[in-house]
């Protein structure tokens, strides 16, 4: 549903204070310029608790036990679901057409590929996509898990059925081949919706994405953008810590680990910039 | 003459490892280099603990200040001894200073300096001896020689009769500690390979010994080595010297382009108008490499008349983004055309050059309120190719040149703009904007929306509705009120509703006030409650008795708005419903009504309900009389649930009883829920008892952050002398936003001794945020003291920026007082008070116009620019009568140059 109203106030300090709590739980960060969007998404969340004002939310937030549940829906109303298939195709090139096969010449047969900040499924679906369209299922055991921190995103990702705009991307072609026609858009073929496994998961929270982060290949792109410096150097160094030997990180095209302290090597696969552990 | 160390120069990392010691340090302690760097000081000097000077080491390393070891209290920094046999001392008298090593965010180290006064200490204690000698000419004798304090040889020559001998003895003197920098500073580059470090070494040595570093960084220009000579640029390009310019565009012919490219850079830092010329001749000999970087340059140093000069490289394919990027910071009409010619031809750099026109457009709308004659410029040469290249990209054009570019779009009054508008209306960051300028330029705006109204996004429709809401449209009713059937858009239909405030919505209305949705409900409440129609009153009678209980809650709050008097006993009555909505609705409006009864229900209820009904009793009761209320808070603050007890205390403040000090100090002290302590010690600071200041000062250092922020705003507010001096010790907190609530604080205290202490804690601070708050403070204290403590960190490059944009939001009233002081300030503050001065554009010439008589050049400059700047016939008049009385060439020149460009 969407909603519009005149959004509520931040007194005094509230604004920083506030935004420190979502980057500590959550990991997004709002910076001063972007006060009055984090005002307007979570406006409906304070309201609907009679709150009229967010200096006592943020009070509730970090006090009240009833706070913790809310968490869910302010991940759910901040984080971005902006994503769509084959988005930024080098890197799921790279992994089709030179990791894989790399590691299989190597005699790896089986592979864990985790896609973190999965949003609504369509980039472990576009991993599962290309790896299936190069045969790699028939020849290795690949196991693709995906999370994110918004239930309401795997919950779509859940049903597996998407609108026009997630294809603007995507080949015609490999339309019919991987999805369904249906009334309210185009459902992905359970064949390879089956491929991935959908978790719930906060990136910042360790515990959560320790096991997770036990794989060969991991997929964090777009959502550094929203973190603070702080937050990134934190799952970064949980990648670090946990992935395997060698093991392969794909960010986003527009971000970098150059201001980050890290043990990764930065190389060039297929074209595609990759992290890569040692 | 062989150049000698005449001071000890150490450098250590956080732990105390040195990592530098000189070859003076060397000599006089007998300890090779490679026997000390490495360890920790204290493990070669144990007794620096016992002696206290790790204590000072420690405060330099935590607060970045400087430290000088006075011989009065510290005889010696290391022990050495005298290198001949001394008459007073055992050890060697030493004068030490310790000082941070800095990079630009964090203090990584000490620099020591070491100095040895043995002699001179004990000339000065033979002097004073010889100062009671029954001779007369031995007493002329010592009192000269106590005021010289020199080397004996030069010193004579100081005095010679020839007044040619005696300037080369001062430059000696000079030149021979220039010298003996320069060694230094190379010798410190293999150590410290940080600039930042660097940098840091060099504003120490020159603020705290006599050391010539303008000569050694002359030196170190010419030496063979090019790293050197870059490392010699960028840390010119960083320090405040006034000949450090001249020394850039020295630098412009050095035969490394790493060391050109990098001065050209320091001079664009420098906002140096004179390198101008000079920066020019790169573009015209097409030197790619260079030429970007001083196009640059020229972005920075920001003079407007250099534009037409720029206009020729827009073809150049590799000079074209950077040029477009000038075009946008200084560009004019003639500027428009080509950014728009462009755009009509290629969908190349489509973004480059909208943020382009969106900053020409800015500009002029800032600085002239002429933003339409752009827009104007830009609607006169687009063509539908052109306009095509835009909307194919404008859903990818960043928030900032988006809130630039809207007034241009909507002034092109094209059917499809006005569509694409329409959607920005869903981005909170440029709503407003977005409104504005469709109302501003829209001449068909209400038949567009509402047109819109049956687009097939839904999103469209949403944004519609609110703008047709926005701007108040009677015609769209009807139309809104079709959407109001569509879940998805009531609530959005209820808004707009709300706002046009037709009677035509009431019924529509009326018939969801029983939606489940608690949000839909209260925006239909709300819609009814601004349209205020007169069949309200008999319509609640109905809703009340409804069977449906979310149509009663809604008309007990319609009731409480209005406060129809008539329905009091009905919502009493209402208390005895199971439904827990409705009971709570309920005690949120009887408050609203006169009536003796209403207290015992209200007690009953704090006694009775469940806990969210008894937290909004708790937080109703500001709204009865304070006799009643009081009674029922005491209740309240006794509550079991914090949140119940929070909203009593916030009643509390609200009706400000005589003994509320006394309540609150002893609700504190059995508190044990964070939130009630939180909300007690802001309210402590609010009710500004200074009874209060012992108790807040308890959690000044609580582990809990937010009641330390609490208690350092609470003391913000109480005016005692006494908070001041508490709230001063977080200046120096290594925690930013306790800093930062101390900066807020401490502006209430508007007292110089507080301004001074912001003022050199804020000259080490490299955090922005911190920054901008500190300005903010200073700002808003509206002191002399403060206004002139802005002017004094434009000193400093990090922050001149922020300063000048502080310095552009005194109020005009206070202008005059401010230039009353300018007789005792830098030529560098007298800049930037004239760059700020020209920022405020209205009513600031006859203040920039007194600069023109400065015994400054460069000050005169900048007014003569800032004039030219501010563009209208008042300021080419100023400047035409100023060419009649001076008599630099150099200025004269520019001030003619300016006014043929305008043809006066």
């Amino acid at each position: 549903m969407i909603f519009y109203q005149e959004a509520l106030d931040f007194p005094g300090n509230s604004f920083s204070l506030l935004r420190d709590l979502i980057k500590d739980k959550i990991g997004i960060y709002y910076d001063d310029s972007k006060r009055y969007i984090l005002a307007d998404k979570l406006t409906p969340l304070a309201l609907e608790r009679n709150f009229t004002n967010f200096l006592d939310y943020y009070y509730f937030l970090k006090y009240d036990p009833e706070g913790e549940e809310e968490w869910d829906k302010i991940a759910d109303v901040l984080s971005v679901q902006e994503t769509y298939f084959f988005r930024e195709y080098e890197h799921l090139k790279a992994l089709s057409e030179y990791i894989i096969p790399d590691l299989y010449e190597k005699g790896e047969r089986y592979v864990k590929i985790w896609s973190g900040a999965c949003a609504t499924g369509e980039e472990p679906l576009s991993i599962a996509i290309v790896l299936n369209e190069k045969g790699w299922f028939e020849r290795m055991r690949i196991e693709i898990y995906a999370s994110d921190i918004s239930s309401s995103a795997l919950e779509k990702a859940k049903k597996g059925v998407y609108k026009e705009r997630s294809f603007r991307n995507f080949p015609k072609d490999l339309i019919n081949k991987y999805f369904i026609k249906e009334e309210n858009g185009y459902r992905i073929v359970p064949d390879i919706h089956r491929k991935v496994i959908w978790k719930k998961a906060n990136l910042i929270n360790e515990e959560e994405i320790k096991d997770l982060s036990k794989s060969k290949i991991i997929f964090c792109r777009n959502v550094f953008i929203y973190f603070a410096d702080d937050m990134i150097q934190k799952v970064i160094k949980t990648f670090e810590d946990n992935m395997e030997n060698p093991g392969y990180l794909f960010i986003g095209v527009s971000e970098s680990l150059l201001r980050f302290s890290h043990s990764f090597d930065l190389q060039i696969i297929g074209g595609a910039f990759v992290y890569v552990k040692k | 003459m062989e150049d000698k160390e005449n001071y000890g120069i150490l450098t250590t990392d956080r732990n105390l490892i040195v990592t530098y010691w000189n070859s003076w340090l060397e000599e006089k302690t007998k300890i090779p280099r490679e026997n000390v760097i490495g360890k920790v000081l204290t493990e070669i000097y144990p007794d620096l603990i016992d002696r206290g000077v790790t204590k000072i080491f420690e405060e330099v390393l935590q607060n970045g200040v400087v430290r000088i070891l006075s011989t009065r209290f510290h005889k010696y920094l290391i022990p050495i001894e005298t290198s001949y046999p001394s008459r007073y001392f055992d050890k060697m008298r030493q004068r030490a200073t310790i000082a941070p090593l800095k990079t630009e965010k964090e203090v990584v180290g000490l620099i020591i300096t070491i100095e040895d006064v043995t002699q001179i200490l004990e000339e000065e204690m033979d002097l004073k001896e010889k100062l009671k000698s029954p001779d007369e000419k031995e007493r002329i004798f010592a009192l000269r020689k106590l005021s010289q304090k020199e080397d004996e040889e030069i010193v004579e020559a100081i005095s010679d009769e020839s007044w040619k001998v005696r300037k080369i003895a001062v430059e000696e003197i000079k030149k021979k500690s220039g010298k003996f920098a320069y060694e230094l500073l190379k010798r410190m580059k293999e150590e410290h390979q940080n600039l930042s470090v660097l940098n840091s070494v060099i504003q120490i040595l020159s603020s705290t010994t006599d050391m010539d570093i303008i000569y050694a960084l002359s030196q170190m220009l010419k030496d063979e080595d090019p790293d050197l000579r870059l490392y010699t640029v960028q840390i010119l390009s960083n320090i405040n010297f006034k000949e450090a310019e001249d020394l850039l565009i020295s630098a412009l012919s050095d035969n490394n382009p790493n060391v050109v490219f990098s001065a050209i850079e320091g001079l664009g830092n420098k906002k140096s108008q004179k390198a101008i010329p000079y920066l020019l001749r790169f573009l015209e000999i097409k030197d790619y490499y260079l030429g970007v970087a001083v196009l640059n340059a020229l972005k920075e140093i920001n003079d407007p008349t250099i534009i037409e000069k720029i206009h020729p490289y827009f073809e150049d394919e590799l000079f074209k983004p950077h040029v477009i990027e000038i075009l946008g910071e200084l560009g004019d009409k003639n500027s428009v055309k080509i950014l728009v010619n462009h755009l009509n031809q290629s969908p190349e750099y489509v973004e480059e050059i909208l943020t382009a026109l969106g900053n020409i457009y800015r500009r002029y709308e800032k600085m002239y309120e002429e933003g339409e004659y752009i827009a104007k410029e830009i609607k006169d040469n687009l063509k539908p190719q052109g306009l095509k290249n835009i909307l194919d990209f404008i859903f990818k054009i960043k928030e900032e040149t988006l809130k630039n570019i809207i007034p241009i779009l909507a002034y092109l009054e094209d059917p499809t703009v006005e569509r694409y508008l329409i959607k920005f209306i869903g981005n909170p960051n440029v709503r407003n904007e977005t409104i504005e300028v469709l109302i501003k330029y829209g001449k068909e705006i209400e038949d567009l929306l509402i047109e819109r109204l049956k687009d097939e996004d839904i999103e469209i429709r949403t944004l519609a509705i609110m703008a047709l809401g926005r701007i108040g449209s009677r015609k769209a009713v009807p139309y809104i009120l079709e959407q109001l059937e569509d879940e998805n858009l009531t609530i959005v239909c209820a808004g707009a509703l709300a706002k046009i405030g037709d009677r035509r919505a009431f019924e529509p209305l009326i018939k969801k006030l029983g939606h489940p949705n608690p949000y839909i409900r209260q925006s239909i409440i709300s819609a009814l409650n601004s349209i205020g129609h007169p069949e309200m009153k008999e319509k609640v009678k109905e809703l009340l008795v409804s069977d449906n209980p979310y149509e009663k809650e809604s008309a007990i709050k319609i009731i409480g708005y209005f406060g129809y008097e008539e329905y009091k006993d009905d919502l009493i009555k209402l208390l005895e419903e199971d439904n827990e909505e409705i009971r709570k609705a309920v005690y949120e409006n009887i408050v609203f009504f006169d009536d003796e009864k209403i207290v015992e229900i209200l007690e009953r209820g704090l006694e009775k309900e469940k806990r969210k009904i008894r937290e909004v009793i708790a937080r109703s009761l500001i709204y009865i009389d304070k006799e009643k209320a009081l009674p029922l808070i005491e209740i309240a603050l006794k509550d079991s649930s914090p949140w119940v007890r929070y909203y009593a205390v916030k009643s509390l403040v609200f009706h400000n009883p005589p003994h509320i000090f006394e309540l609150l100090e002893n609700l504190l002290i059995n508190e044990e829920s964070e939130l009630v302590k939180a909300i007690i010690i802001e309210s402590l600071g609010k009710i500004g008892n200074k009874k209060a200041i012992p108790i807040i000062q308890k959690f000044l250092d609580s582990n809990n952050k937010d009641l330390t922020l609490n208690a350092i705003s609470a003391l913000g507010n109480i005016d005692h002398p006494e908070t001041t001096s508490l709230l001063l010790r977080f200046l120096n907190s290594r925690d930013k936003d306790l800093k930062k609530e101390a900066i807020r604080a401490l502006k209430n205290k508007k007292d110089p001794i507080v301004i001074q202490n912001i003022l050199w804690s804020t000259i080490t601070e490299s955090d922005r945020d911190i920054i901008k708050e500190v300005l903010l403070a200073f700002l808003q204290m509206g002191l002399l003291e403060s206004y002139r403590a802005i002017l004094f960190l434009s000193l400093y490059a990090d922050k001149r920026e922020m300063a000048i944009e502080a310095l552009s939001q005194i109020p005009l009233e206070e202008i005059p007082n401010l230039l009353k002081v300018c007789d005792n300030i830098t030529n560098i503050e007298k800049k930037a008070l004239i760059l700020a001065l020209e920022r405020k554009r209205k009513g600031v010439t006859k203040y920039i116009a007194q600069f023109l008589k400065d015994d400054d050049r460069d000050v005169k400059i900048q007014a003569i620019y800032s004039l030219h700047n501010l563009g209208s016939m008042e300021e080419y008049k100023i400047l035409k009568d100023f060419l009649l009385e001076e008599r630099d060439s150099e200025v004269v020149q520019i001030v003619k140059n300016i006014l043929e460009g305008r043809g006066i």
